[in-house]
């Protein structure tokens, strides 16, 4: 305990001149003594209850009844980590739920749901009518435990039961009776609150933790009679079932949610530029350029070598005719236009996924580029520093740069405000790295007339430090570094635990990393150790909820 | 998506089955007999305080953001000196610790406001016996975080704003849309109902499980689902000024920057017609959050809000697009006025018996200072408002302000409310 004491002091007086977690090893050895299966530290903890996220409720409706439903129309999930989390509810979105349910639960095959309704061939014929009380059972109990992740209880079952016997009561057919209870069961807080279990049913936990961070989805019937068995019980079993369902077609999905959130892709679906500054961007284009990065995430992934470093200086990409034009890359004209074909880059314009037009329009303004914005997700996301809250009423008003200089100088402008500059230069000179690439990812040689400076720097890093030229360069310097191989560590955490790391989880990240840097950066290893973290983590009633830093955090930023 | 107005007639036949109460004189009636309603408006990224704040007195001169409430000049009360104190205690970036405190009166605590919102604390009683106790409708609020959450249920409770006018449409006049049959509607009635018990079971069998831990989701999601059974037993007849809105929704896709505008005007449709029907009398209307990137290139605009709002004071475009951003807001808040102004009730008109609240999470961008953040009241309270005003009250937290909207909501006996650090009384001198 002294330990994270005085972590935490540190951190306290930290400001701009220190980062917050800046240290990159910050939180001393705080695993505490106990011992698991698989490691030397403790176990780290999840709280007792979460709410699936509307992704992952979508994704459940679609493997439990075949139905996609639309999650737009939900309520959004709190961000504010970086990851979406699950960590409150509301009237809306429980409405939501309702609506939801309803219409997964019309057009469900309920032959698929439960096999004794398969042949019903007529509506509530007293021959030939298939679907009676023991069908509804039938359907309780077996496609019940998928949809609860574990086995029915009595209880429950005959609560579910009632509702049927009332429904026919009411002069309802056998059919729209047991549509109802699915009805009942898809927006059962049963589904949707994820509860990590005691000691008995625990391993049915550790199979939806898997399933939900491995595939995004529920567990199958497969992994839930593995649990069943004791097949998940020891951190060896963990690991190799990890690396199973690593493999699985299905993990595509949960990868690609990951990027997504990282990279905040989804920005691009509602994302607008100024048409005077850049006429013909539409959202045609901005799909386009979000089809590239989950292309290329794709390929390293799942056919590539998997290494963080090729994500960040792979020197090809995916582009479609017309990203190919915006890019001024010549697809070749016996080429499908859809389709987003390889091409190799020119390497000393671009690399890997920081030269995407997709993170370099997101992380822009509408009429200009942006070295703030550019040189804040590399120092949030990328080196894990938090960057802290602009101070509070800041004496001075930023200057007013003359608008016809280029954005470089502007910018330089605006840091030459001490009160500015503290934190700015933790973003800006990294930033202006980016500078070869306009608001829309464009690549550029002048700007206002004046020829681009491309000359980046990054200070207060742990083994970063120093000046680089443009982006393949700073990427080069980035791929290599210890301290954005832990980075990647905390991001996939954050993402599997719905939390921000602490100083209790130092020891099992400090493994986590040993294990990525051993298989020489390759994120599937990463994935598998966070997997096996994930499923020996231990649900803790006195945890605060997921995502309640002891403050909000700075990425909370729109 | 599209909506056509066949679906929204549809849904016209909805409210009538639904039933819509006659309007009920209650307790917290006004003397005409006419019930009180609360709309808060808000907008982000502070103003351009000369052009917004008239000089105080009873007969100001409007200042160019507020011209184009010109028509309902006699109805405003402009509040000068009013300052966000909670939110310069706690944690928090500034417009988290802004958008947390502007309703609540209180810092954040941990990630999310220390309390409920004036606007839910109000409604509890105001719009107890009504089918919705409030409505929260949004305009591309996008996010989930801090700085786009506004509206708490309760202490770290955020409430969410439906930002779809058709879902919005649908969950208050729709419920039981295309159901003409009196038998059929009294049987989705019934199996709505059995749902919901159903619900409620499993609810308190894992309550039960837990034992106490981490109950606060569970509760919330039991008051939606009370909350959801009340709407299901709302009866009586539409009548009067009372018509679900006529939303022409051909196109406008709710998160498309160009649809902006249009779908203001259709969530503020959707929240006059759900107090005309006196369906709650609570509502708020949410613009973007408090980093808006926003642009508004109808008005000449073509750079994001949040962005503008960092103009240093000398820039005078930067400040110049900031006012016409502000005034564009007005013209909007202005549509919604008119339309209260242009529903009769006894007398006079639903903005008689309405307050509405412009409100901010910032008085100046560029500085994130919460002092002087813009507060303009509208309407009359059913009398309780003396309008056609700008006070200043030179430097008081606002949590005195909040203290005072429930008094003049009929709570009459409120003496703080947010952080009573920051509430020694309400405002006086608004009545």
């Amino acid at each position: 305990m002294h330990k994270h004491l005085i972590a935490i002091l540190v951190l306290a007086v930290s400001g701009c001149q220190g980062i917050v977690g800046g240290s990159g090893n910050g939180g001393g050895s705080g695993g505490g003594t106990g011992s698991t299966s698989s490691g030397l530290c403790a176990p780290v903890t999840m709280p007792a209850l979460a709410r699936l996220t509307r992704t992952q409720y979508q994704a459940t409706l679609r493997d439990l009844v075949g139905v996609d439903i639309d999650v737009t129309t939900f309520p959004p999930d709190d961000d504010s980590l970086g990851f979406a989390v699950g960590a409150t509810t509301s009237a809306l979105l429980v409405k939501r739920y309702a609506a939801a349910a309803e219409t997964a639960a019309k057009q469900a095959d309920l032959g698929t749901v439960v096999g004794c309704a398969a042949s019903a061939p007529q509506k509530n014929t007293p021959q030939g009518n298939t679907i009676d009380e023991k069908c509804a059972r039938e359907m309780i109990v077996s496609f019940g435990r998928r949809a609860f992740r574990e086995p029915v209880k009595q209880d429950v079952a005959d609560r579910l039961i009632k509702l049927y016997r009332e429904a026919v009561a009411d002069g309802q057919s056998a059919e729209d009776a047991l549509r109802l209870v699915l009805r009942a069961m898809l927006q059962s807080p049963r589904l949707v609150y994820r509860r990590q279990r005691p000691e008995k049913q625990r391993a049915y936990s550790v199979a939806a933790r898997l399933s939900y961070f491995l595939w995004g989805a529920p567990p199958d019937e497969a992994l839930l009679s593995l649990a069943e068995k004791g097949g998940l019980d020891k951190g060896e079993q963990i690991a190799q079932q990890a690396r199973v369902m690593l493999a699985d077609k299905r993990a595509d999905r949960a990868i690609a949610d990951f990027f997504r959130q990282w990279l905040q892709l989804d920005r691009l679906d509602a994302i607008s530029k100024d048409e005077n500054t850049y006429p013909g961007f539409d959202s045609a284009l901005a799909a386009s350029m979000k089809r590239e990065t989950e292309a290329f995430v794709h390929e390293v992934l799942r056919s590539g070598d998997g290494k963080l470093r090729t994500l960040l200086t792979g020197g090809y990409t995916f582009v479609d005719a017309r990203l190919a034009a915006h890019y001024g890359i010549d697809i070749g004209a016996d080429k499908s236009p859809s389709v987003a074909h390889r091409v190799e880059l020119d390497a000393s314009r671009r690399a890997g996924l920081l030269t995407h037009a997709s993170f370099l329009a997101i992380n822009a303004n509408t009429d200009q580029s942006s070295p703030i914005r550019r040189g804040k997700f590399v120092r949030e996301r990328l080196l894990c520093q938090d960057l802290p809250a602009p101070p509070d009423n800041v004496a001075a008003t930023p200057p007013d740069p003359d608008p016809s200089l280029p954005t470089r100088q502007r910018f330089e402008e605006h840091r030459k405000d001490p009160s500015c500059k503290s934190c700015h230069q933790l973003m800006d000179p990294i930033g202006f790295g980016f500078e070869r690439y306009d608001g829309v990812g464009r690549y550029r040689d002048t700007e206002a007339g004046k020829p681009i400076d491309d000359s980046g720097s990054l200070v207060d890093t742990v083994d970063l430090d120093g000046d680089f030229r443009g982006v393949p360069d700073l990427a080069k310097k980035l791929a290599e570094s210890a301290q954005v191989q832990r980075c990647m560590v905390k991001q996939w955490f954050r993402y599997a635990f719905g939390r921000r790391e602490s100083g209790f989880d130092a020891c099992a990240i400090r493994e986590a990393q040993k294990r990525f840097a051993a298989a020489d950066g390759d994120l599937r290893e990463l994935i598998v150790a966070i997997a096996t973290l994930l499923a020996e983590a231990d649900a803790s009633g006195s945890d605060p909820a997921p995502s309640s830093p002891s403050s909000p955090s700075s990425n909370d930023k729109n | 998506m599209s909506l056509s107005r066949r679906m929204f007639l549809g849904g016209l036949a909805g409210a009538a089955a639904l039933g819509v109460a006659p309007i009920v004189r209650m307790r917290t009636a006004n003397a005409n007999g006419f019930p009180r309603r609360l709309v808060v408006f808000f907008t982000p990224n502070g103003t351009i305080a000369r052009d917004f704040f008239p000089t105080p007195g009873d007969d100001f001169a409007l200042t160019p953001i507020l011209e184009p409430l010109r028509q309902y000049k006699d109805k405003l009360l402009v509040l000068d000196g009013l300052d966000l104190e909670s939110s310069y205690a706690g944690g928090g970036g500034p417009h988290q610790r802004a958008l947390a405190s502007l309703l609540t009166g209180y810092e954040l605590i941990g990630q999310w406001a220390g309390g409920v919102s004036v606007d839910q604390h109000i409604a509890a009683t105001v719009s107890k016996d009504r089918p919705f106790k409030s409505v929260e409708l949004g305009v591309q609020v996008r996010f989930a975080n801090t700085m786009s959450r506004m509206i708490y249920a309760a202490a770290g409770q955020p409430m969410p704003p439906q930002e779809s006018p058709k879902l919005a449409f649908d969950a208050i006049f729709g419920q039981i849309a295309g159901q003409k049959d009196p038998l059929g509607v009294e049987k989705l009635r019934r199996q709505r109902k059995s749902l919901l018990d159903s619900v409620t079971s499993e609810l308190a069998a894992i309550k039960r499980e837990l034992g106490g831990q981490e109950r606060e989701m569970l509760d919330t999601h039991l008051d939606a689902v009370r909350m959801m059974e009340k709407e299901l037993t709302a009866s009586g007849d539409p009548g009067g000024a009372c018509k679900p809105p006529e939303i022409n929704a051909v196109g406008v896709d709710p998160l498309s920057p160009q649809s902006y505008g249009d779908v203001g005007k259709q969530q503020l449709d959707i929240i006059h017609m759900a107090l005309a029907c006196d369906l709650t009398r609570v509502a708020s209307l949410q613009w973007s959050h408090g980093e808006s990137p926003v642009s508004f290139p109808w008005i000449g605009v073509n750079s994001g809000h949040h962005g503008l709002s960092h103009s240093g004071d000398t820039n005078v475009a930067g400040n110049t697009s900031l006012t016409k951003i502000m005034t564009w807001y007005a013209e909007q808040l202005a549509y919604f006025v008119g339309k209260l102004a242009a529903t009769p009730e006894g007398n006079g008109s639903l903005l008689d018996n309405t307050v509405v609240m412009w409100c901010n999470d910032l008085g100046k961008g560029n500085n994130h200072s919460r002092r002087r953040v813009p507060f303009l009241l509208i309407g009359n309270a059913g009398g309780n408002l003396r309008t056609g005003r700008a006070i200043d009250f030179g430097g008081k937290p606002h949590n005195q302000l909040l203290a005072s909207l429930c008094q003049v909501m009929g709570l009459e006996d409120t003496k703080t409310f947010g952080n009573p650090l920051f509430c020694p009384a309400p405002l006086t001198g608004l009545g």
